[in-house]
């Protein structure tokens, strides 16, 4: 019943997706957020959502800063092409207004923390 | 006249045939082979920068082993977080089936709410792992499946360590056993 939370220190050797060095991974993340940066604005004119440039631009730097803690450099690479897709759906207006306030999570009802109200809810 | 325009043309035409040519040819020179044999289009095309990072794309880079794919893989958070798995063999069969099933490792996640449907009375989840069957050869593999997804888990029911014991029908009648009878 222990639990083994101690983390291996080996390292491989793997074909790389985009970047192979930290600082060329660290390039391409920032080089999203600016291209997201510039292109809130008018995400928010094309969209007609009710929330304002600046709340856009405090979404994209919680979505980015959610992410701070990875380390491994395909997986950062993976997560910049996939920004790299979201962003291409926005500007194209592959998206509907719905997806773009899916980031606020609005709808979503938050879910009860704390024992008692879990146990009214009556879930677990 | 126009025999002579035809002329000039062919020549000028020419002429840029044979400067394209050189260029072309300088250019075979600096890729091909010794032997001149056959040029890969998509190398001989290429410019310096797009060859240096496909070279620098075909070598190997350095990252730990041990590597979470939780931002990439797609589960929702409430999945990542608060979930705890299970590690164990699953039981033998109490019937007569033999051994052969209880030899994997399974992983099973903890338990979330479930309701009785007020309609049919049939019982009903909304926990899409609550069915997640996998099966893994050994201890360390789901420990590492585990990992990999971000899950925070446990290994249930530690190996017991059997009492050796001689497996050998004649000791069933050994001369200090009371198991021995007489005949008569």
């Amino acid at each position: 019943m222990a639990g083994r939370e101690a983390v291996k220190r080996a390292v491989q050797q793997v074909r790389p997706i985009l970047s192979v060095d930290r600082e060329e991974a660290r390039k391409r993340a920032l080089n999203l957020y600016k291209a997201w940066y510039r292109q809130i604005p008018y995400i928010v004119m094309d969209y007609d959502i009710p929330m304002s440039v600046e709340q856009c631009r405090d979404k994209l730097r919680e979505e980015f800063v959610k992410h701070r803690n990875v380390t491994d450099i395909r997986v950062i690479d993976m997560l910049v092409i996939k920004g790299q897709m979201e962003l291409k759906e926005s500007v194209e207006i592959w998206k509907q207004k719905g997806h773009i306030m899916r980031y606020w999570k609005e709808s979503q009802e938050p879910k009860p923390t704390d024992f008692l109200s879990k146990f009214i809810q009556g879930v677990n | 006249m126009s025999a002579l325009r035809q002329v000039m043309c062919r020549s000028t035409a020419s002429l840029q045939l044979y400067q394209a040519n050189r260029a072309a040819a300088a250019r075979w020179a600096s890729t091909a082979s010794v032997d001149g044999g056959p040029l890969d289009p998509k190398t001989a095309l290429a410019r310096p920068d797009e060859l240096e990072q496909r070279n620098k794309l075909s070598g190997k880079i350095t990252v730990p082993t041990a590597v979470n794919l939780s931002p990439i893989s797609g589960v929702p958070e409430e999945h990542l977080r608060e979930r705890r798995v299970r590690i164990h063999i699953p039981p033998k069969n109490a019937m007569q089936s033999g051994t052969d099933n209880v030899n994997t490792w399974q992983i099973e996640f903890d338990n979330r709410e479930r309701w009785e449907n007020p309609l049919m009375g049939w019982a009903s989840s909304g926990d899409p792992l609550s069915n997640m069957n996998v099966q893994f050869g050994s201890q360390e593999e789901a420990i590492t499946f585990c990992e990999r997804n971000g899950w925070r888990w446990y290994v249930d029911g530690a190996e017991k360590p059997k009492k050796e014991r001689v497996k050998n029908y004649g000791i069933n009648f050994a001369w200090n056993k009371r198991t021995r009878v007489s005949t008569k």
